[in-house]
C-alpha cells in the first residue's frame, strides 16, 4: 500500500530526450534572426550541439574529395565562430570518414578525430581572440577536449562584425555540402565554457549552464515549422524541409540512432 | 539523513509572475532553480487558454481561463517549465515550494 512517506519520496525524472531535427542532405536547414555581435579581444563564443551523422555522397563534380556542413553556425564562415563537419571521400561515391571542423573568420581547422556515422556526439566548439592575430580554437567532443590551439593569422582576433541569423545545416559557400543527419539540441554561449561545464551540460542536458546563454533550440520544444528558443531571449530558428523526428532510442551521447 | 518520524523541510512560496509570449502559441520558459516539490500554475486571463509543459514541449496541459493547475513533484531538480498561450502576452502566475 502507498504511504504518505512513499509519497514524500517522490522524485520527478527529467524528461527523456526522444526527438530530434532530421536535415536530408539536400535542402534542409534551421535559420533563425538574433542580433550577435563577435570579435575583438574580449569577445568569446562557444557553439554546441548533440547531433548525429548520417552518410552522403560526396558529389562527381567534388574532384577535390570532400565538403564542409555547418552545424551550428553565424550567418557564414566569415564571421566570428562556425562549428561544423567535414565529409571525405571520393568525388561520386559515399563518403568514407567525416571529421569535426572549426571556423573563424575564414579560418578552417579540421580536427583530426573521426566522428562514427549514426551515433550520438556532443560537440563544443569555442573561440576567444587573445591579441589581433591571434585567437584560441577549442574543440570538446563528448565531454573530452581534443583540440585546442592558438591560431594566428593578421587581423584575425580584431575583425568584428554583427551577425543577424544563426543557422544550423547549411552548406558554406567554399566547397559546402548540406548536412544530413540530426541534430536534438544546440546553443549557443557568449562565453568559451570551461571542461566542467561541457561536461554539466552533456551529462544534464536539460538543465545546462545558463549563464551567458544565448539560444537554446531543443527538437521537444519545436511544431511544424518552428523550433522556439528556449534560453528566454526568443530566437526561434525557422524550419526549412527539416523533420522533427521521435526517435525509439532515446539519446544519448556515444548511443546509436 | 531524514527518517519517517523527522519532518519534510519545505521553503515558503514563491511566486513568478509573467506574460506569455507575444506571438499566441509560442512558448515562454521558466526556470527554477532548486528541487521543486509542488508547483502551481494560474493563468490569469480571463478570456483564454494557456497551456503548460513539463518537459520541454512533449506534452501540453491545458489550463482553462482564469483557471489553476496543480502538479505535486516530490522533489524535481532545476525544471524548465514552459508556457504558451492561445492569447498575446496574456498574464500567469507560477507558485511553487523547494525541498529543502
Amino acid at each position: 500500500m502507498l504511504t504518505l512517506q512513499d509519497l514524500l519520496r517522490t522524485r520527478t525524472a527529467q524528461p527523456q530526450l526522444n526527438k530530434a531535427m532530421y536535415f536530408n542532405g539536400i535542402n534542409s536547414y534551421v535559420e533563425g534572426s538574433f542580433s550577435f555581435s563577435w570579435g575583438g579581444v574580449g569577445y568569446e563564443a562557444s557553439f554546441e550541439a548533440l547531433v548525429a551523422i548520417e552518410p552522403r555522397d560526396i558529389p562527381s563534380t567534388y574532384t577535390w574529395g570532400y565538403g564542409h556542413s555547418g552545424v551550428n553556425t553565424l550567418y557564414d564562415h566569415w564571421q566570428g565562430g562556425w562549428l561544423g563537419i567535414v565529409y571525405s571521400g571520393s568525388a561520386g561515391s559515399m563518403a568514407t570518414s567525416v571529421k569535426p571542423v572549426l571556423y573563424y573568420w575564414n579560418y578552417p581547422v579540421w580536427v583530426d578525430v573521426s566522428l562514427a556515422f549514426r551515433t550520438w556526439h556532443h560537440m563544443v566548439g569555442a573561440f576567444k581572440p587573445l591579441d589581433k592575430d591571434v585567437v584560441r580554437f577549442e574543440l570538446y567532443l563528448n565531454g573530452s577536449r581534443v583540440y585546442a590551439s592558438n591560431i594566428t593569422r593578421s587581423g584575425i582576433g580584431s575583425a568584428t562584425g554583427v551577425s543577424s541569423v544563426f543557422r544550423f545545416g547549411l552548406d558554406n559557400a567554399w566547397r559546402g555540402l548540406r548536412f544530413k543527419g540530426y541534430i536534438a539540441v544546440a546553443r549557443i554561449y557568449r562565453k568559451v565554457l570551461s571542461g566542467s561545464e561541457v561536461i554539466h551540460n552533456m551529462r544534464f542536458i536539460n538543465n545546462p549552464v545558463r549563464d551567458r546563454l544565448v539560444l537554446w533550440i531543443d527538437a521537444r520544444a519545436c511544431d511544424a515549422s518552428k523550433c522556439y528558443d528556449l534560453s528566454g531571449n526568443n530566437y526561434h530558428g525557422n524550419l526549412y524541409n527539416i523533420s522533427i523526428i521521435s526517435l525509439s532510442n532515446p539519446i544519448g551521447v556515444g548511443g546509436s540512432l | 539523513m531524514s527518517s519517517l518520524l523527522s519532518p519534510l523541510e519545505l521553503s515558503p512560496p514563491y511566486v513568478y509572475e509573467g506574460t506569455t509570449s507575444s506571438t499566441a502559441g509560442s512558448p515562454t520558459p521558466v526556470s527554477i532553480k532548486g528541487n521543486v516539490f509542488e508547483l502551481v500554475v494560474w493563468n490569469r486571463s480571463a478570456d483564454y487558454d494557456m497551456y503548460v509543459s513539463l518537459d520541454l514541449g512533449s506534452t501540453w496541459v491545458r489550463v482553462p481561463a482564469d483557471s489553476i493547475a496543480t502538479f505535486f513533484l516530490g522533489s524535481f531538480p532545476d525544471p524548465l517549465i514552459l508556457v504558451k498561450s492561445d492569447g498575446a502576452s496574456q498574464p500567469f502566475s507560477v507558485m511553487y515550494r523547494l525541498r529543502l
